[in-house]
């Protein structure tokens, strides 16, 4: 589906890199879907519904340990250091929260109205972590570690 | 003369990293209390003084549009300056929480320095020692 003539999972991927850039203070290199492999590590995953003039659900997926990355970072601790306590959760649905608000101002413009809902956190088993990377085209590798959105739109007011 | 600040958002680790700000601004800070919803912050301002409110918009329970309405509503509140922070980028509910007297509008992600530069605007620039 386009938007303004864009393509909706450009504009996601331009936002999610620039929210890992800008909040979490990382820098992933884009890797495709078929370069990207699930592990048997764990996988968690934020979704963010919208409603306004985009209606819909955002999708942030990434391994647990990059999540924990991204939440020391956020938080200016060590990355390396494994037993600091961070809410890796929290920041996985904060960067959800922050990438669906962006997105949707990048993909609808300023003037549209939004009501973002709190995200919810889950684990997600690595298949259907691979089966988003395949649906996004692939993902941002930090690391090692990969992430990756989808987004789906419901309805376009 | 130290100032109170509350930080209202769901996110624990938003709250922390605007705590962490707070705390090395060079603003003398007093107290810094936290909550995570709208209708949380209202009851701890039934009782705690605070000089600066920083809010975001969308969280659970009660979100900051209804809490800043609440707000103006409350005469011990209405003069309270609240910041908005939030990932939330719509011109139309920039205005509409300005209507409300909302005194800023910060789009996440923040810098340190603006959050830092928004309090020492409000709050008439950084303390003198006394």
């Amino acid at each position: 589906m386009k938007l303004n003539g864009k393509n909706n999972n450009e504009i996601l991927m331009k936002v999610v890199a620039k929210t890992l850039s800008d909040y979490a203070l990382v820098f992933g290199d884009w890797e495709t879907s078929a370069g990207l492999k699930a592990r048997e590590a764990a996988y968690v995953m934020s979704s963010v519904r919208f409603t306004g003039k985009l209606s819909g659900t955002l999708l942030v997926a990434a391994s647990a340990a990059l999540c924990r990355e991204i939440a020391a970072s956020v938080l200016g601790l060590e990355t390396e250091n494994k037993s600091l306590p961070v809410n890796k959760s929290d920041a996985l649905n904060e960067f959800a929260n922050i990438a669906a608000g962006h997105f949707i101002t990048e993909a609808a413009g300023t003037d549209a109205s939004m009501e973002i809902q709190p995200p919810v956190f889950q684990e997600i088993p690595g298949h259907r972590w691979k089966d988003m990377a395949q649906k996004a085209g692939g993902g941002f590798v930090i690391d090692d570690e990969a992430i990756t959105a989808v987004i789906t739109i419901d309805n376009v007011n | 003369m130290a100032y109170n600040f509350m930080i209202v958002d769901d996110s624990s680790t938003t709250r922390t990293i605007i705590r962490k700000i707070l705390e090395i601004s060079g603003l003398k800070i007093g107290e810094i209390i936290e909550a995570a919803n709208g209708r949380e912050a209202l009851e701890k301002l039934e009782t705690a003084w605070v000089d600066m409110v920083f809010a975001d918009i969308n969280m659970p329970e009660m979100n900051g549009v209804e809490m800043v309405k609440k707000m103006s509503e409350n005469g011990m509140l209405k003069n309270l300056p609240v910041v908005i922070v939030s990932s939330d980028g719509s011109r139309t509910r920039m205005e509409e929480l300005m209507t409300e007297g909302v005194r800023a509008y910060l789009r996440k992600p923040f810098s340190p320095e603006i959050i830092r530069d928004t309090a020492e605007k409000l709050l008439g620039g950084k303390n003198d020692e006394t």
